[in-house]
C-alpha cells in the first residue's frame, strides 16, 4: 500500500515535471541570448509556458496526498527565491537518467518564493536529488564488501613488505602501524561506520528514494538469512521494483544453504549490467548465463563451486569479452577445455586463478599454451596444485615474461630446477612481485632465487617469495652462501687494497718528516 | 592588467575581477565566455551576472580556485579513482573553517557553477558528518523534515532489513 503510494508519487512527479534538456544543451549555448537566461527576473515569459501545468499539478497533488500540509513542510520544495534557475541550468547534471528519475524539486510547481524563511529549515542542498545523491554515494564508499579473510601472514618487515603483501597502501599502512605498534585494533573500530547507508534510508522520502537506488546498485550478502529475507521481499515485489537493472555487483558470500531456483528469480532482476559476479563458497549454485546480459562483467568470482564445469564457463565466457579477472579456486570440475574457449573469447583478462587441491590433472601444460597464446595481458596467475610441468612454465616465460606480477606454484610438484630456476638464471618474469612456490621438493637450486630478490632490493623493490618450511631452509641456506662469498670477495680487494705498497700514496714516515 | 580580467557581478551586485584562468575552473562560465567569445581586453565589456551566487559565497569559491590554480585534477572519466580518493587535505581545511552553512553554499555554487572538484570536496566533507550517524541523528544535524508517516517509515524499514548491515 505504502508502495502504490510511492510509486503513483513517482508517476505523478513524472508526469508534471516538463521534459528536461538534454545535458549539452544544458550549458548556455550562443544560440540562447545571453541576457534571456541571466538577467532574466524571476517572471519570465519562460515561466509563464509552465503555467498550465501548474495548476494541474497542483490539483493532482492534492488529491494524491492527503496529508498536504506536511509535504508543504517538507525541504523538498523549499526555495530562497533566487535560486530557481540552478538546476535548469546546471550543467553538473552528469546524468541525465538521474535527473529524470528524480524531478527537479526546483521545477515550478509550488512557488514558495514568498514563503518567509523559517529558522532551523534544512539547506536547500539537502533537497536537490543530484547532491543527495553525490553525498549518499560517497557514504556507499565506506560500504566494505565482504571478503575471505586474510591468510594469517607473518608481520610485515617494512611498510614495503606490507604493501607487497595487502596490495593496497591503506591496509598496508594500517598493518604496518598495528605490527610496530603492538596494539591489536579491535574489529568493532572499522563495524562502527557501518550502517551509515541503512541509516539514509530513513531520513525522508527523497533520501529513501536515492539510497534504495544507490543499495541496489551493489547487492551483497553474507547471512543466510539476510539472503532469505531478500528474496522473500523480491517475489513479495517489494524491493528491486524498478523496471531496469542498475546492480553492478552481485556478491553472495558463504550463503552454502542458496538454492539454485532462488538465484535464478532474483537473476531476471539484477541482470543487464553486472560488472561483478561473485559466489564465494557458495558450492551448490551457479550464476544464470542472464546474468551475463550487457557483456559489462569485469569480475567472476566463483571460488569453491562444485557446479561450476566447463559448459558452464565455455557459454558463459562467451558472453563477457570484457572480463579481466576471473576466479576459480577450487573449482574441481573445471578442466583444460574451460580454459580454452576462456582464452579466446575473454582477452583482457589480467588475473586468472585456477589453484585447487584435487583433480589436479585437469588442468595441465594445454591450459598454460592457451593462456600464453591468447591472454597478453596476463599479470595474476594462480596454478596451485594443477599438473603443469617445466614446459608449461617455460611457455608463460617465453610468452607473458614482462607482464606477469604475481605467480603462485604451490603444489605444482611436476616442476623442477628446469623451469623455475633456469627461469630466473636467464632473466625471465623480471616484473614478479610475488612468487608462491610451496611444496615443490623438485626445486633445490635456489641461486637465481637469491640473486633475484638481492637485485630487486638494491633497486628498491622487495619480491615476496613465499615457500613451504623446506623451501624457505633452502633459500636461507642459499642466501647464507651467497652472503658469505659476497662478503668474502669484499674483504679479500678490501686487504688487497690496504696492503698494496704501490698503491701510490704517501707513506706516514715520509709525511711526518715533511710536518 | 585590470583590463585583462573579467567582470562577474555576484548576486547581491558586487563586481568580482577575475583571471580567466580561475574563472575557467568553473565549466560553466569557461562554456559561457566561450559561446559569448567574451573579450575581456575591451575595456567595456559588460560584466557577467551570476543570479545564483552571493559575493560571500563567491569570494570562498575564488580563494578555493585561486589555491588550485595549478592543480591537475583526476580525470573526470575515472569515476571510481575520484570516489575513493581522500579528501584534498588543504580542501578539508579549507572547509572545516567555514561554517556548516557556508559549507552548504558552496556545494551549491560549485553545483551551479559547475566546478566538479569542488563540489566534490564538499559532498564528501558532508557524507563524513554523516558517516556513523542514526537517521534521527542525520534529521536533526541538517535539520530534514521527516515526512514518512509512522506506517511508511515502518515498511521502508521492514523492506530493507536484509540492507540494513550497509
Amino acid at each position: 500500500m505504502v508502495l502504490e503510494r510511492r510509486n503513483s508519487y513517482k508517476r505523478f512527479r513524472e508526469d508534471i515535471t516538463p521534459p528536461r534538456p538534454s545535458k549539452r544543451s544544458n550549458s548556455p549555448r550562443s544560440s540562447i541570448s545571453f541576457s534571456s537566461i541571466f538577467n532574466s527576473p524571476p517572471s519570465t515569459p519562460k515561466k509563464k509556458v509552465i503555467e498550465p501545468p501548474r495548476q494541474k499539478l497542483i490539483t493532482s497533488f492534492k488529491n494524491v496526498f492527503k496529508s498536504q500540509k506536511k509535504f508543504l513542510a517538507s525541504p523538498v520544495y523549499t526555495d530562497d527565491g533566487f535560486t530557481s534557475p540552478t538546476l535548469s541550468l546546471s550543467p553538473t547534471i552528469s546524468n541525465t537518467e538521474l535527473s529524470q528519475k528524480y524531478p527537479s524539486p526546483k521545477s515550478p510547481i509550488l512557488d514558495l518564493q514568498n514563503l518567509s524563511f523559517v529558522e532551523n529549515q534544512s539547506h536547500q542542498i539537502f533537497s536537490i536529488p543530484e547532491i543527495v545523491h553525490k553525498i549518499i554515494e560517497y557514504i556507499d564508499q565506506f560500504t566494505v564488501f565482504p571478503q575471505e579473510e586474510e591468510p594469517i601472514r607473518r608481520r610485515p618487515l617494512s611498510f614495503e613488505h606490507a604493501l607487497l603483501i595487502y596490495k593496497n597502501e591503506e591496509t598496508a599502512s594500517k598493518v604496518w602501524n598495528e605490527a610496530n605498534s603492538n596494539e591489536v585494533l579491535h574489529p568493532s573500530t572499522t563495524l562502527k561506520m557501518a550502517n551509515s547507508l541503512h541509516n539514509c534510508l530513513l531520513v525522508n522520502k527523497l533520501w529513501s528514494e536515492i539510497t534504495i537506488d544507490l543499495i541496489s546498485k551493489k547487492l551483497f550478502f553474507t547471512k543466510e538469512s539476510k539472503w532469505s529475507e531478500f528474496i522473500s521481499n523480491v517475489l513479495e515485489k517489494k524491493t528491486l521494483t524498478r523496471s531496469k537493472s542498475n546492480t553492478k555487483l552481485f556478491i553472495m558470500h558463504k550463503i552454502t544453504k542458496a538454492r539454485q531456483q532462488d538465484l535464478e528469480f532474483v537473476s531476471k532482476k539484477i541482470s543487464g549490467q553486472l560488472e561483478w559476479i561473485e559466489l564465494y563458497a557458495c558450492p551448490m549454485i551457479l550464476p544464470t548465463l542472464s546474468m551475463f546480459s550487457g557483456s559489462n562483467l569485469k569480475k567472476l568470482v566463483l571460488p569453491g563451486s562444485k557446479v561450476v564445469n566447463d559448459e558452464f564457463l565455455i557459454n558463459a565466457s562467451r558472453l563477457c569479452p570484457r572480463l579481466e579477472r576471473l576466479d576459480l579456486r577450487q573449482c574441481l570440475q573445471v578442466s583444460d577445455r574451460s580454459i580454452y574457449h576462456i582464452s579466446k573469447n575473454c582477452p583482457n583478462i589480467t588475473s586468472i586463478n585456477l589453484g585447487r587441491h584435487k583433480n589436479s590433472n585437469l588442468i595441465t601444460d594445454k591450459s598454460l599454451y592457451y593462456i600464453s597464446q591468447n591472454l597478453s595481458k596476463i599479470e595474476t596467475l594462480g596454478l596451485a596444485g594443477c599438473a603443469i610441468s617445466d614446459r608449461g612454465l617455460w611457455q608463460i616465460a617465453l610468452r607473458n615474461s614482462y607482464t606477469i606480477q604475481r605467480l603462485s606454484l604451490n603444489n605444482c610438484v611436476l616442476l623442477t630446477n628446469a623451469s623455475i630456476s633456469r627461469i630466473f638464471k636467464n632473466g625471465y618474469f623480471s616484473n614478479i612481485s610475488v612468487l608462491e612456490i610451496r611444496y615443490i621438493n623438485g626445486l633445490t637450486d635456489m641461486l637465481p632465487l637469491v640473486k633475484f630478490k638481492r637485485l630487486k632490493y638494491s633497486k628498491g623493490k622487495n619480491v615476496m617469495i613465499e615457500g613451504c618450511e623446506l623451501i624457505e631452509a633452502r633459500m636461507r641456506e642459499e642466501e647464507w652462501r651467497f652472503d658469505m662469498i659476497n662478503s668474502s670477495t669484499i674483504l679479500n680487494e678490501i686487504s688487497k687494497w690496504t696492503n698494496d705498497l704501490n698503491d701510490g700514496d704517501t707513506n706516514f714516515a715520509e709525511s711526518s718528516i715533511n710536518l | 592588467m585590470s583590463s585583462q580580467l573579467i567582470k562577474i557581478t555576484t548576486s547581491d551586485e558586487e563586481t568580482f575581477k577575475v583571471e580567466r584562468s580561475i574563472v575557467e575552473r568553473s565549466v560553466l562560465l569557461k562554456h559561457l565566455l566561450s559561446d559569448l567569445e567574451y573579450d575581456e581586453t575591451d575595456e567595456d565589456a559588460e560584466p557577467i551576472p551570476l543570479p545564483n551566487v552571493r559575493a560571500s559565497v563567491f569570494k570562498k569559491v575564488l580563494e578555493w580556485a585561486e589555491h588550485h590554480k595549478n592543480t591537475n585534477f583526476p580525470d573526470d572519466e575515472d569515476e571510481d579513482a575520484r570516489k575513493s580518493a581522500p579528501i584534498d587535505e588543504w580542501d578539508r581545511e579549507f572547509l572545516k573553517v567555514v561554517d556548516q552553512e557556508m559549507l552548504y553554499e558552496i556545494i551549491l555554487a560549485a553545483n551551479y557553477l559547475n566546478i566538479r572538484p569542488l563540489l566534490d570536496a564538499g559532498c564528501k566533507t558532508v557524507a563524513e558528518m554523516i558517516r556513523g550517524k542514526s537517521a534521527e541523528e542525520i534529521r536533526r544535524t541538517f535539520n530534514i523534515v521527516n515526512d514518512f508517516s509512522p506506517e511508511e517509515e515502518a515498511a521502508i524499514k521492514r523492506e530493507n532489513e536484509w540492507a540494513e548491515d550497509r
